[in-house]
C-alpha cells in the first residue's frame, strides 16, 4: 500500500462522491469538446462557402494595353502585342503546388460587341464555374443559358438594349439568344452580356484567348497571396492578384466565429471547474476527521496534499475520458436532427480529445490545490475534535 | 533524563475575541518505561495534555520535551516525523478510515515510513495478530464491533513499534468487559518496555496504572 493506493481506494470506494464529482466535470469537459468540435466543422463549412463565394485572386495578363474597367480592375481589351493569356494558361493553373486550394476558376473574354446600334461589353463565360463563383446570380427572366449559342444580360443591359428573355441579337455575324436576364447585382455584372466563352472566342477570332481568370481559391491552411505567387510563376507573362478585402473579410469571419466558440467553451470549463472546486472544498471538510488522523499518525503536509491532489487526479481523468467520449460523440447525433442546413462534417480529432482530457486533468488539479493545501495544514488536534 | 518533561506548559484556546485556558501552567515528568493514568473531570485539560504531550498542539508558553527533543522547536513537518518514529495514538473514537480494511488502516503508519519498501502487510498482520485480530484483517471497520475498532486502532498505534502510547479514553465508548479487554492490551504492550499515558475518567482504570497525575480546571493537583 501506499499514498497513491489511499486516492484510489477513496475513489473507488466512496462511488456516489466519486460519480457527483466526475460527472460534474465530465459535463463540463464534454461541452466545451462538443463546441470546439462543432465550431471546427462549422468553421471548416464556413471557410469552404466563403471561399467559393466570389473571386479572391484575378490573374491578369501582366500588361500596360489600353485598358477596360472591369469592377474598378484594370484588363487588357486590345491587343497590341504582349502576352495573353489563354485556356492553357487555366489548365496550367492545376499544376502550380497548392493546386488543390483552387476551389473554381472562371475563364472570362471580355470584348466590346455592337448590339444594334450600341455598344455592349460582352463577357465569355463558362457558365458552369461562373454560376459557382458568383453564388448571388438569381435570374429575375427567363431561365439559365443551355447551349452555345444561348446568353445572360446583366439587369442594365437588358433594359438600356431592349433584351428580354427569348430575344436574339446579331453579334459580330453569330446570333445569340437572350435566355434570361438577371436580377440587380448592384455590380458591375448588371451592364454586361454574359455568353459562352467558346462561341464568344469563334465570332471575335480569339481562339483560346482569355482576357482574364478569376479564382476562388481555398484559404485556410495557404496565405492567399502565396497562392497568388505560385500562379505567377507557373504563368510567365501573367500576373495574379489576390483580393484582399475578401480575404480579410473571410478571415476575419473565421476569426470571429472561433472566438466566439473558444470564448463559450472556457466559461464552461471555469463553470466546471467551480463546481469541482466546490465539490473538492466539501469534500475536504467532510473528511477532516481522517486528514487529522493521518497528521496524527506521522503524514507530512506534502504527503497528505499529495493523497488528495492524486484523487482529484484520478476523477479528473475518468471526467476528461468520459467528458471527451460525450462531446466526440454527441454533436454526431444531434447535428443532423438540429443543424441538418449545413453539411457538417465530424471526424475524429485525436489531438481534440488529447486536449479535452489533458485540460480536465488541468482543471482538477487547479480547482483542488487550494483545498489540498488548506486541508495538509489543518490543525490535527481541531481536526479530531477529541484531543 | 525523564522520557516526557513538561516544563510550566501552557495551552490557550481562543473563541472569537475570548481566550480560555485548557491548561494552566504545569509542569511533570514521565520516565520511560512508565504507565502514567491521567484522570480528571471533564473539561479539565486532560485531552489537551496528551495532545502536548504527542506534539498535536503546541504549547502556548512553556516547553515539552520528548526523549529530550523540544516540540515546540519542530516544524510541521518535522512534527509529523516525531510522532510517526515516536507516538502511537490511541483514540476513544478509534478514528478508523472507513473505507479501508481493518489491515489497511493499520498499514497507514507505515505507508508514509521512509525508506519502507516492504514488508507493511506483514507487520500490520502481526499487530493485528496481536490484538487477536488476525482473522478479520480484511474487514471493514463498519463489519467490527466497538472494541473490535478499538483493538484494530491499538495495532495501528503500535504497528510502528513506537517507545510511546498515548491512549484517550481508549474504554470510553466500550462496555466493561471490553473495555478490560482492551486494558489488557495496553497492559500488555507496557510489559513489552512501552511508556504508556493513559487518559481515563474511570477510577479503576486509573488504579491499574502504575502512576496517576489528577487535574482539575487545567492544574496538576496530584
Amino acid at each position: 500500500m501506499n499514498l497513491i493506493h489511499l486516492s484510489v481506494q477513496n475513489v473507488l470506494r466512496k462511488k456516489g462522491r466519486t460519480f457527483f464529482l466526475v460527472t460534474g466535470l465530465a459535463l463540463g469537459i464534454g461541452a466545451a469538446v462538443a463546441l470546439t468540435s462543432v465550431g471546427d466543422a462549422m468553421n471548416r463549412e464556413i471557410m469552404r462557402a466563403l471561399d467559393e463565394y466570389g473571386a479572391n485572386i484575378i490573374v491578369l495578363p501582366a500588361s500596360e494595353d489600353l485598358p477596360l474597367s472591369y469592377g474598378g480592375m484594370t484588363v487588357t481589351a486590345v491587343s497590341t502585342g504582349g502576352r495573353k493569356l489563354s485556356m492553357d494558361d487555366v489548365a496550367k493553373l492545376r499544376s502550380i503546388k497548392n493546386a488543390a486550394n483552387v476551389s473554381i476558376a472562371a475563364p472570362k473574354l471580355l470584348v466590346a460587341a455592337g448590339i444594334g446600334k450600341r455598344k455592349a461589353l460582352l463577357a465569355g463565360v463558362q457558365f458552369p464555374s461562373e454560376f459557382r463563383l458568383k453564388k448571388w446570380w438569381r435570374i429575375a427572366a427567363g431561365e439559365k443559358p443551355a447551349a452555345a449559342g444561348e446568353a445572360l444580360a446583366g439587369t442594365e443591359a437588358a433594359r438600356l438594349l431592349g433584351l428580354a428573355p427569348g430575344d436574339r441579337v446579331s453579334v459580330s455575324g453569330g446570333t445569340l439568344r437572350i435566355a434570361g436576364v438577371l436580377a440587380p447585382t448592384g455590380a458591375q455584372d448588371d451592364n454586361l452580356l454574359f455568353a459562352d466563352i467558346e462561341w464568344v472566342q469563334r465570332r471575335f477570332q480569339r481562339p483560346g484567348e482569355v482576357s482574364l481568370i478569376e479564382l476562388a481559391a481555398l484559404c485556410s491552411g495557404c496565405p492567399v497571396e502565396e497562392m497568388a505567387e505560385q500562379i505567377s510563376a507557373a504563368l510567365p507573362g501573367a500576373r495574379a492578384v489576390a483580393v484582399k478585402e475578401t480575404v480579410e473579410l473571410k478571415m476575419q469571419a473565421m476569426h470571429y466565429f472561433h472566438r466566439f466558440s473558444l470564448g463559450v467553451s472556457l466559461l464552461l470549463l471555469i463553470v466546471a471547474g467551480m463546481i469541482l472546486f466546490f465539490a473538492m472544498t466539501a469534500a475536504v471538510k467532510e473528511r477532516v476527521q481522517e486528514i487529522g488522523l493521518f497528521r496524527a499518525v506521522g503524514f507530512r503536509t506534502g504527503q497528505i496534499a499529495l493523497v488528495l491532489l492524486a484523487e482529484s487526479f484520478f476523477v479528473s481523468l475518468l471526467a476528461g475520458a468520459a467528458g471527451t467520449a460525450i462531446g466526440m460523440a454527441s454533436p454526431r447525433l444531434i447535428a443532423p436532427h438540429l443543424m441538418s442546413a449545413y453539411h457538417l462534417e465530424f471526424g475524429f480529432d485525436p489531438l481534440l480529445a488529447t486536449a479535452g482530457i489533458i485540460l480536465s486533468v488541468l482543471v482538477g488539479l487547479a480547482a483542488s490545490i487550494y483545498p489540498a493545501l488548506r486541508a495538509s495544514r489543518l490543525d490535527p488536534v481541531e481536526a479530531l475534535r477529541s484531543l | 533524563m525523564a522520557l516526557i518533561e513538561l516544563r510550566n506548559a501552557a495551552k490557550h484556546y481562543h473563541a472569537g475575541d475570548e481566550e480560555y485556558p485548557a491548561l494552566k501552567t504545569v509542569s511533570l515528568k514521565v520516565e520511560a518505561g512508565e504507565f502514567v493514568a491521567v484522570m480528571g473531570p471533564s473539561g479539565s485539560g486532560k485531552s489537551t495534555l496528551l495532545a502536548l504531550m504527542g506534539g498535536l498542539s503546541r504549547p502556548t508558553s512553556g516547553s515539552v520535551l520528548v526523549d529530550g527533543i523540544d516540540l515546540g522547536r519542530l516544524s510541521p513537518n518535522r512534527l509529523a516525523d516525531f510522532r510517526r518514529e515516536y507516538l502511537g495514538f490511541v483514540f476513544q473514537s478509534f478514528y478508523l478510515i472507513p473505507h479501508l480494511t481493518a489491515l489497511e488502516n493499520v498499514m497507514l503508519p507505515l505507508v508514509v515510513q521512509p525508506g519502507r519498501n516492504g514488508g507493511m502487510r506483514a507487520d500490520a498482520a502481526e499487530a493485528l495478530r496481536i490484538v487477536g485480530l488476525d482473522a478479520k484483517e480484511g474487514r471493514l471497520p463498519s463489519q467490527l464491533s466497538g472494541g473490535e475498532q478499538e483493538r484494530v486502532a491499538i495495532a495501528r498505534a503500535v504497528v510502528n513499534r513506537p517507545p510511546l502510547i498515548l491512549a484517550d479514553e481508549p474504554t470510553g465508548n466500550l462496555d466493561s468487559k471490553t473495555g478490560e479487554r482492551v486494558l489488557g492490551l495496553l497492559h500488555g504492550l507496557h510489559a513489552d518496555g512501552r511508556t504508556i499515558v493513559m487518559v481515563t475518567h474511570s477510577r479503576e482504570n486509573a488504579e491499574q496504572a502504575g502512576r496517576t497525575i489528577e487535574i482539575r480546571d487545567g492544574e496538576v493537583v496530584v
